[in-house]
């Protein structure tokens, strides 16, 4: 089990279980984060499944691939750090890291 | 703002408008009783995979559903699956399944999606001659592809060509027959059809356009095709993928308009204040000269599903998009934003460097849509210059060299 924590830009957390095998995206979708839109369904395609790190967790998560950075030059809402959430694997060692979450997708 | 419903919403249908705004209605805070019904036998699921990587087998079955079964009970969702409302009552306001069953509503969704054309040819109905809607389609499809040498493919849209590059993957021969001059004659302009027609040549795929199918051959299973030309290629299976016809007969027997698909204003409404229609089988205002017409995609199933919603609770409408497509043909990313109307300007953008392919579709010096192959730069950069409706150069935008960003930034 992977635990994941969630904070959104009001500070509120949630923190929940992940299990290797699923992206951070559908880990998200699953437990209602609403900031999470992912409208492609996870194909790299629609660059709504945004999310951003501190330096810590960004560390660990690693940098966007060359697609993924393509599309999040053009995030709505652009932060450092940023990274696809549907390009982001849940792997134990992830647990424990401190995902952002931005204001908007649109 | 419209009064907020409380009472009972009904959902025909249980595809992506239905998973949309189940979702929507929960997170919204909806306080009266929302069921679903569809005709398939399992919860809500994502089709794009069905011809992309579902069909290859590298998606398993639960990464499909938008939400797992329980889900649904848990947020006090009734989802009646395996039954087909066969007749709208709109006087009585409720339904009729052909189980028998006859359900209420305060408000009703038509969400009925689209079914494939059939081919309607002698020999279509032979064993090995295959669609792909559902997923027991692609079942019955994956079965088929284990023994499959050759494969001929009817039509050349989005579901032809998605399942040539499968099959191709699969070391199957492809032939695709289309009925046009060129592929995608619908979708995208000439020029992009040029280019993925090179892409699939070049993946060694048979393509042969102006030509219509006649008939079937075979006699336990189907063995050819028969053209119009005299063509006969021979084959042991067929996809057909011809084109997709809304499911709008249950509106349409209830008397309401429809025109290709169910006609709605802009908050997908039908001309009866309680019944809304949402996805593939709805015909809904588009800003293009026609005014109005059909958008077979997930962005828009997504984006009506959220609009009824809003309308359902008496919330503001959601800001809409700029309409866009994507698909996956290959190492090809094909993504679409906008709706070709009639460009009186194209300009390609190519970057034989990093592979990038790009059109722009200007009208009076506005862009009103993008095709990107392996361009997330041009996609991204199109949704947002489309929705400004800036007047731009279109010199810059065929520039490889030129960073469209910046168009983002000045003004």
């Amino acid at each position: 089990m992977v635990n994941l924590i969630f904070r959104s830009i009001d500070g509120s957390e949630q923190k929940v279980e992940a299990q290797p095998g699923e992206s951070v995206m559908e880990v998200a979708k699953r437990h209602d984060i609403e900031e999470i839109v992912a409208e492609c369904g996870g194909g790299c395609a629609c660059a709504t499944c945004h999310v951003f790190f501190e330096a810590e967790g960004f560390a660990v998560v690693g940098p966007p691939s060359d697609i993924e950075s393509s599309m999040l030059d053009f995030a709505a809402d652009p932060h450092e750090n940023s990274r696809l959430s549907c390009q982001i694997q849940v792997e134990d060692h992830l647990d424990g890291v401190l995902i952002l979450l931005p204001e908007t997708q649109q | 703002m419209t009064d907020p419903v409380t009472g009972d919403v009904l959902i025909v249908g249980a595809g992506q408008a239905a998973a949309q705004i189940a979702s929507s209605l929960v997170s919204g805070g909806f306080t009266g009783r929302l069921r679903i019904i569809g005709d398939e036998p399992v919860a809500p699921y994502q089709r794009p995979p069905l011809s992309k990587d579902y069909l290859k087998g590298k998606l398993p079955l639960e990464r499909l559903w938008f939400r797992a079964a329980e889900w649904y009970a848990e947020h006090g969702i009734e989802l009646i699956t395996g039954d087909h409302v066969v007749a709208l009552d709109r006087e009585d306001k409720k339904v009729t399944t052909v189980a028998g069953h006859t359900y209420q509503y305060d408000v009703a969704v038509l969400a009925t999606g689209a079914r494939a054309r059939p081919l309607d040819v002698p020999g279509a109905d032979l064993p090995g001659v295959h669609q792909i809607r559902t997923l027991a389609d692609v079942a019955e499809l994956a079965l088929t592809l284990e023994t499959t040498r050759r494969l001929v493919v009817a039509g050349a849209g989005f579901i032809g060509l998605e399942m040539a590059a499968v099959a191709r993957g699969l070391g199957i021969e492809v032939v695709v027959l289309e009925a046009a001059s060129r592929c995608l004659s619908r979708a995208i302009s000439p020029q992009t059809a040029a280019a993925l027609t090179e892409l699939h040549e070049a993946n060694g795929v048979e393509l042969r356009f102006g030509t219509k199918i006649i008939g079937l051959s075979g006699t336990d299973r189907v063995t050819g095709v028969r053209q119009d030309d005299d063509g006969e290629p021979a084959c042991d299976a067929v996809v057909v993928g011809i084109g997709a016809l809304p499911n709008d007969e249950l509106a349409r027997n209830a008397g309401l308009e429809c025109d290709g698909g169910i006609v709605v204003d802009t908050d997908g409404r039908t001309a009866d204040p309680s019944v809304f229609a949402a996805g593939d089988c709805t015909n809904r205002p588009l800003d293009t000269s026609r005014g109005r017409g059909r958008l077979e995609s997930v962005h828009n199933a997504v984006e009506q599903g959220k609009l009824v919603t809003a309308v359902i609770l008496g919330q503001c409408r959601p800001r809409q998009d700029v309409p866009w497509f994507w698909s996956d043909q290959y190492e090809a990313k094909l993504q679409i934003v906008g709706v070709l109307d009639d460009p009186d300007e194209s300009v390609t953008r190519h970057d034989p460097a990093t592979g990038e392919y790009a059109a722009f579709h200007l009208k009076k010096g506005v862009l009103q849509a993008v095709e990107a192959v392996n361009s997330p730069r041009s996609f991204m950069a199109g949704k947002r210059l489309i929705a400004t409706g800036a007047v731009l150069d279109a010199a810059q935008l065929a520039d490889p060299g030129f960073d469209l960003k910046q168009l983002l930034r000045a003004g």
